[in-house]
């Protein structure tokens, strides 16, 4: 059902092509007129500034200087252009009108990027977008000088994918910034960025990075056909795109996937991947992203491989836990007590004796609180957050245990569930839904309602796709080559290939063996592996 | 129609799974004892005969599936007619493969739960499943299949303890006679329903391979078989005889150290998920076939109706486990040889007449 709703919403979506362009008014010679109709455009926001200078002496030609307020760099607009033009300008004699232009950008002006613009919405565009813009009485033409500057966020660590050793930089709002950072880890002429303009209204840029020659040119093409067809007035996070992109937008497994870090960003580029850039936003997107992908951290890279492996089986384990462990301790308790040793059994039903409602509603019970405990702890400042997670979990916790409104044993089961969602924030919606539905099919149908649960779970990942690669991949279908960063985290010289379905255009990472030095250690390196 | 394509090498997994399907917790032929483990040896040998059938009749039309082949050879009537007969096959595989399903769990785990409380969910991931196609079955299919050879073999290392190889002699004392019927139930369920698969065979990508990968199924299953049947009596002895689902009860008897105890979850599961797959491949299989029977352009919908269909008949087709059981004993051999044997056959010999009949004339 919701295939076939999708596949008419993607219908509707698809038939509304982009509107063409308008078309554009030319600028007039008059330079009231422009000025004119800049305001009209604009309306009466104060921040649009219009300063009048007057360039040469004989004949003196009037003009007017355009910024809004804020979106420029106001030493930039003082230093190379105001005082340039209204000083430097004595000399010139004899100039016709025509070449005036010319010689203002090439001998005067000491900005870095100009552009001449004979239409008006560029120039209102440009405007809008911090470029200050020069008008000429009897010019039809408008410069577009680049001076664009605002108060930036400093480059900090993201505080969704913290690390313990490597690289501590995060991406910013600013798109040429995260584009600066990613050019700072892979100093490599294959860097290729492709910028667009997206949103109808807010003109957001959107930038698709990729590797040239390690990326499939197939795959750059159907990133740029699928962000060419959203049609939407604004995109304000990656987000608004990811939805539009997303293979199974009625999944709740992410498809697309997403990151805050530049080495991270860097580390799926040379996989062969393509992120996605969206001004505004430090998130960036990568396409296509693989279920396994949620439990790969930085810091695996970062520490020793033995250390590295050990730790990522702990990954799955907490993911398992944190999905399954409510909803095996319901089953377990109300259906199948005769599969818990005796023992146990005993210490569990008496802590819960005498508790009012069934097991599953315990759970479920418990798993709102907690979840709103959080909500609340995320929402609220810092250190009123943490005032919140102790009255919550502390006081609610104790006190409903004490009151004998639900067991002891509940109250651990949620505890753990709580700490071991967070071992995999990637997976953190999917996981607190998939708890809830598992708890539920737990309490109605015990383990055989967990065991229909799974089976459901397993028919929709293996029916996933991400950009054309199974989700499930490299264990579903199986690609025992790619193992090597999934069930273990194998040794940095021993990834000798990018994966399969994804760089297979460019498979070798580094050569056989240890290089080219010829020391005794390569050389017994080439041997195991001839062997 | 479902564009969907899988490998040669999960053709072998499915083949694999297929058979373990429901044999698995509910075998035939129990009666000939200690002698299982040949009559599985004999019967795997009569499934790679049934399977060479189909195979040739494949080869001589590659790429078409079975009810294409009957349109082919006996041209549009009869060859309909023909996969009518096998829909109701697929039909009573599917729905008595269910119906084993729900009278295990009654009889074990669930004894008061309703039929229909454990039919509906099962049934509703099952159209869910099929309507994905072929290609999510086959994927689905492999960590199935992977754990639940993993956890056979796990198993031979958890009875080190109470196996007694003596179980397992005196080898060869019953009749002949009994033992070939015994060896024609098994070659005939579960190895001969592999013939569901001559409507998945186009699917594979690497022709070539076809065969092998359904002969590797077949050898896989039959050996997993062997191994898990050899468990149960030589765990169980004598009793394997008389129990109704001997594999589910020499679990029940694993104690190692106080710990690992009751570990009858272990054959359930497997069976759960065998069968799921086996149940979803039928339903595949008859909403494939019927949507081809009448031209349909797609067969996800009919997945819906027909899978309630099968709900129906799984409730409907064994109302006991001892009817179940005499079944198995007295109908199931003649039955199943009808459509794993004779069927291909004429439809073999109808295909070799009209081809050299063809040849004749041509020149």
């Amino acid at each position: 059902m919701f295939k076939f709703l999708w596949r008419k919403l993607r219908l509707a979506h698809l038939r509304k092509k982009n509107p063409l362009p308008r078309m554009y008014r030319e600028l007039s010679p008059d330079l009231e007129v422009n000025l004119t109709a800049i305001r009209r455009e604009l309306g009466a926001s104060p921040d649009l500034i219009i300063r009048r200078i007057t360039v040469g002496s004989a004949p003196a030609t009037t003009g007017a200087l355009l910024y809004i307020d804020g979106l420029i760099d106001q030493q930039i607009v003082h230093r190379d252009i105001i005082s340039p033009l209204l000083n430097g300008e004595k000399g010139r004699k004899g100039q016709d009108s025509k070449g005036l232009l010319e010689y203002l950008v090439r001998q005067v002006l000491s900005v870095g990027a100009v552009k001449k613009e004979p239409k008006f919405e560029p120039v209102v565009q440009a405007l809008l977008e911090g470029k200050t813009v020069l008008f000429l009485d009897g010019q039809a033409e408008a410069l577009l000088l680049a001076t664009e500057g605002w108060e930036k966020r400093a480059i900090n660590e993201p505080d969704a994918e913290r690390i313990i050793l490597g690289p501590h930089e995060g991406f910013t709002e600013n798109i040429r910034i995260n584009t600066a950072l990613l050019r700072r880890k892979i100093t490599n002429p294959g860097l290729h960025f492709e910028e667009m303009k997206l949103g109808r209204r807010t003109r957001t840029t959107v930038a698709i990075a990729y590797l040239k020659g390690i990326v499939n040119e197939k795959l750059v093409a159907e990133v740029r056909s699928r962000l060419k067809r959203v049609n939407i007035d604004l995109v304000l996070d990656a987000n608004y795109l990811n939805e539009f992109i997303s293979d199974a937008p009625f999944s709740i497994f992410p498809t697309v996937g997403f990151t805050e870090r530049p080495d991270v960003t860097a580390a799926k580029l040379l996989e062969g991947r393509v992120a996605i850039f969206v001004d505004g936003t430090p998130v960036v997107s990568t396409v296509p992203v693989l279920l396994v992908e949620s439990f790969q951290s930085p810091d695996d890279y970062n520490f020793p491989y033995y250390y590295a492996t050990f730790i990522r089986w702990f990954r799955y384990i907490s993911f398992v836990l944190a999905v399954l462990a409510p909803a095996l301790f319901v089953a377990l308790g109300s259906y199948h007590q005769e599969l818990i040793p005796t023992p146990l059994l005993i210490t569990i039903k008496s802590a819960t004796e005498g508790t009012p409602f069934p097991l599953v509603v315990e759970m479920v019970m418990m798993g709102a609180v907690f979840e709103i405990i959080r909500e609340a702890g995320v929402r609220l400042a810092r250190p009123v957050g943490q005032t919140i997670s102790i009255v919550g979990a502390l006081v609610v916790g104790e006190a409903a245990v004490t009151a004998g409104l639900v067991g002891a044993p509940t109250i651990i089961v949620i505890a753990i569930t709580a700490i071991a969602t967070f071992v995999v924030p990637d997976l953190l919606g999917p996981g607190i839904i998939l708890r809830l539905f598992f708890t539920i099919l737990a309490g109605v149908f015990g383990a055989y309602g967990i065991l229909i649960g799974l089976l459901f779970i397993l028919l929709h990942l293996t029916s996933l796709r991400s950009f054309g690669v199974p989700y499930l991949s490299p264990l579903v279908p199986l690609s025992p080559g790619d193992l090597k960063d999934v069930l273990i985290r194998a040794p940095i010289w021993a990834m000798r290939t990018r994966p399969r379905l994804i760089g297979w255009s460019q498979p070798e990472r580094q050569p056989f063996g240890f290089g080219s030095s010829g020391t005794e250690e390569g050389e017994e390196g080439e041997a195991e592996d001839g062997g | 129609m479902d564009q969907g394509r899988i490998s040669a090498g999960q053709l072998t997994l499915l083949v694999m799974s297929f058979t373990i399907g429901s044999w698995i917790v509910l075998p035939t032929g129990l009666q000939s004892g200690q002698n299982i483990w040949l009559i599985i040896l004999f019967g795997l040998g009569g499934g790679m005969f049934f399977a060479c059938l189909g195979l040739l009749l494949y080869r001589r039309f590659p790429g078409k599936n079975l009810f294409e082949i009957h349109e082919l050879v006996f041209g549009p009537v009869i060859g309909k007619f023909f996969s009518l007969l096998y829909l109701w096959f697929f039909l009573q595989t599917g729905g008595g493969t269910l119906g084993v399903f729900v009278t295990m769990l009654k009889s074990t785990v669930f004894t008061a739960t309703p039929d229909l409380a454990l039919l509906v969910p099962w049934v509703i991931i099952v159209i869910y499943g099929c309507r994905r196609g072929i290609e999510v079955i086959a994927r689905s299919n492999q960590p199935l299949i992977l754990a639940t050879v993993g956890l056979i073999l796990i198993s031979i290392l958890l009875v080190l303890n109470i196996f007694e190889a003596d179980n397992l002699l005196p080898f060869l004392d019953k009749p002949f006679s009994r033992i070939a019927w015994d060896a024609l139930g098994v070659a005939v369920f579960p190895f001969g329903q592999g013939v569901i698969f001559m409507m998945i065979l186009p699917r594979v990508n690497r022709q070539q391979k076809v065969a092998g990968a359904v002969f590797g199924g077949l050898i896989g299953a039959g050996l997993v078989l062997m191994i898990i049947q050899s468990l149960a009596v030589g765990v169980l002895g004598k009793v394997a005889e008389v129990l109704v689902f001997p594999t589910y009860e020499f679990y029940r008897i694993i104690d190692i150290a106080q710990v690992l105890t009751r570990l009858e979850l272990i054959p359930l599961l497997n069976f759960l998920t065998m069968g799921f797959i086996k149940i979803m491949l039928c339903l595949y299989a008859l909403a494939f076939g019927t949507a081809q029977l009448f031209n349909l352009r797609t067969y996800r919908p009919l997945a819906i109706p027909i899978g309630v269909l099968l709900l129906v008949v799984a409730r409907r087709i064994f109302p006991s486990v001892s009817e179940h059981m005499r079944y198995f004993e007295e109908v199931q051999p003649y039955y199943g040889l009808f459509f794993c044997l004779v069927l291909p056959l004429i439809t073999l010999g109808t295909a070799l007449l009209r081809g050299r009949a063809r040849r004749e004339m041509a020149p």
